[in-house]
């Protein structure tokens, strides 16, 4: 490893941490992409993660996912939870044998040493109704703090993966405060300056925090949600049925990815409707379910495309 | 008599599950054992996050040798009758069976099988990998690149490595 200077250091720069995994990812043979440019809740739902999982494909891609989950908002009051974060997520196509291994050198990598910290892998099953995906895998403990999500995919969009991939996801907000050995999230050092050089993680999000609680909870325009989830859906169904086509004695898709992009708009605006208290319990199901049957039938067009279909 | 040591070498088992895959593990073995004819000593299973392992101390190397008596038509019975029994008992022809004198019913055939025993590594090398091919994890999941084709190798957690020894040699 090349002598960083001090303030690309990920034990004292959030931005160094995340520079410091992406060279380790880069290192290790994955792609690194930039994150996906829609609203999502998570990593996972990038068509990196998402659609890449389908098909008999190798891919190994890593990248930073900022992350909205509307009901988390805490007007940012809370020194831990937060309305919008970052992961970092990994997937590895086929799981490689060796992945743990190359888990643990990340951590290495930031400044987690395994012979000084406790890092356990304790048992933790993922499961995405909106995505009809599920996988076996752990939650990973740092001195008894989840610092990560471990998962190998079994099914995603409801399509049984052939081959299974191995994801990581990081939460680095929280590695961050950990390493740096801070306790309120917005007091992480985030460009790894001091004095008056220095930008904090409040610096940069406090308000973002402040006024999207706000807009999350109270003043998000429901007419014009709902609304958009009936666009997102319809446009989503429009898309798959027109992009069928018979080449020869097989059928392929050729519009996959936008009507993709439809389902996690849909996804997005239900989870900002489910913050603003307009979505109730027996219609809640309801939502997930008109999601999911989107994500399978992206999930299926995915796997008549060329980047989704056996050789 | 040899012992039987099996370890499965695997990702990290969840903590509520390891207890009771050792049992299993324990019993599945010992079970298949006794069904082969095979009595050993004693048994002892143990669980750590990434493995479970297995001893049986005190196999003997070889299956017994069975031999079983198998009653027959009765002598000038029906051909097929005949033919039949010789196809189940595997004899080749009805002069090697035995002629038994029972005074009220008249004369029947009875076929003295003999079954050698087989050395227990080859029974061994047959029961494992059924034993763990239906291994009853609770939660079981496929890995790799062996799971991009059908029939991969299901486990509760990507397994690394197995060995199986018995006696000092093999």
């Amino acid at each position: 490893m090349d002598m960083l200077p001090a303030h690309m250091r990920p034990e004292r720069s959030f931005q160094g941490l995340i520079l410091t995994l992406q060279r380790y990812w880069a290192d290790c043979g994955c792609v690194i992409l930039q994150p996906y440019d829609m609203e999502v809740g998570a990593g996972t739902f990038h068509p990196a993660t998402t659609l890449r999982a389908l098909g008999p494909k190798a891919w190994n891609a890593a990248y930073v996912q900022p992350s909205r989950r509307p009901k988390d908002g805490r007007y940012g009051e809370n020194p831990n939870r937060l309305q919008h974060y970052y992961q970092f997520q990994v997937i590895l196509k086929p799981s490689p044998p060796d992945i743990q291994e190359l888990y643990l050198k990340s951590l290495a990598a930031i400044g987690i040493d395994s012979s000084l910290h406790d890092i356990r892998f304790v048992e933790d099953d993922w499961e995405s109704p909106t995505l009809g995906a599920w996988g076996l895998g752990w939650e990973c403990w740092c001195d008894g703090m989840e610092v990560s999500q471990f998962t190998y995919f079994q099914q995603v969009a409801g399509v049984e993966c052939a081959p299974v991939s191995g994801e990581l996801t990081y939460g680095l907000e929280r590695l961050a405060m950990y390493v740096q050995g801070v306790d309120r999230v917005y007091d992480l050092n985030f460009n790894g300056r001091e004095g008056a050089e220095k930008v904090t993680y409040g610096d940069v999000f406090l308000q973002a925090e402040q006024e999207y609680s706000r807009h999350n909870f109270e003043l998000a325009d429901t007419d014009m949600l709902f609304e958009q989830f009936r666009m997102a859906e319809e446009a989503c169904k429009k898309y798959l049925a027109a992009g069928w086509r018979d080449v020869g004695n097989r059928k392929e898709h050729l519009m996959a990815l936008p009507a993709y992009d439809q389902c996690i708009k849909a996804s997005h605006v239900f989870n900002l409707l489910d913050a603003r208290g307009v979505i109730s319990v027996t219609e809640r199901q309801s939502y997930i379910l008109r999601v999911r049957d989107l994500a399978k039938a992206c999930g299926e067009a995915w796997v008549h495309t060329e980047a989704g279909r056996a050789a | 008599m040899p012992d039987l040591l099996l370890e499965l070498f695997s990702e990290e088992i969840p903590a509520r599950m390891q207890a009771k895959a050792a049992d299993d593990l324990r019993r599945m073995v010992t079970d298949r054992l006794v069904a082969e004819g095979l009595v050993y000593e004693g048994a002892k299973a143990f669980a750590t996050p990434r493995r479970l392992a297995l001893t049986v101390h005190g196999i003997p190397i070889r299956q017994p040798d069975l031999k079983e008596e198998r009653r027959g038509p009765r002598v000038g019975g029906a051909d097929a009758a005949i033919q039949g029994f010789l196809k189940a008992t595997g004899l080749a022809s009805i002069g090697q069976a035995k002629i038994e004198r029972d005074p009220k019913k008249g004369d029947f055939y009875v076929a003295l099988i003999e079954k050698k025993g087989r050395a227990t590594l080859d029974v061994l090398a047959d029961i494992l990998p059924v034993i763990i091919r239906t291994f009853p994890w609770p939660k079981s999941m496929r890995w790799g690149a062996r799971s991009a084709r059908s029939g991969a190798l299901t486990w509760v957690r990507p397994l690394h490595a197995i060995t199986a020894t018995f006696g000092l040699e093999t």
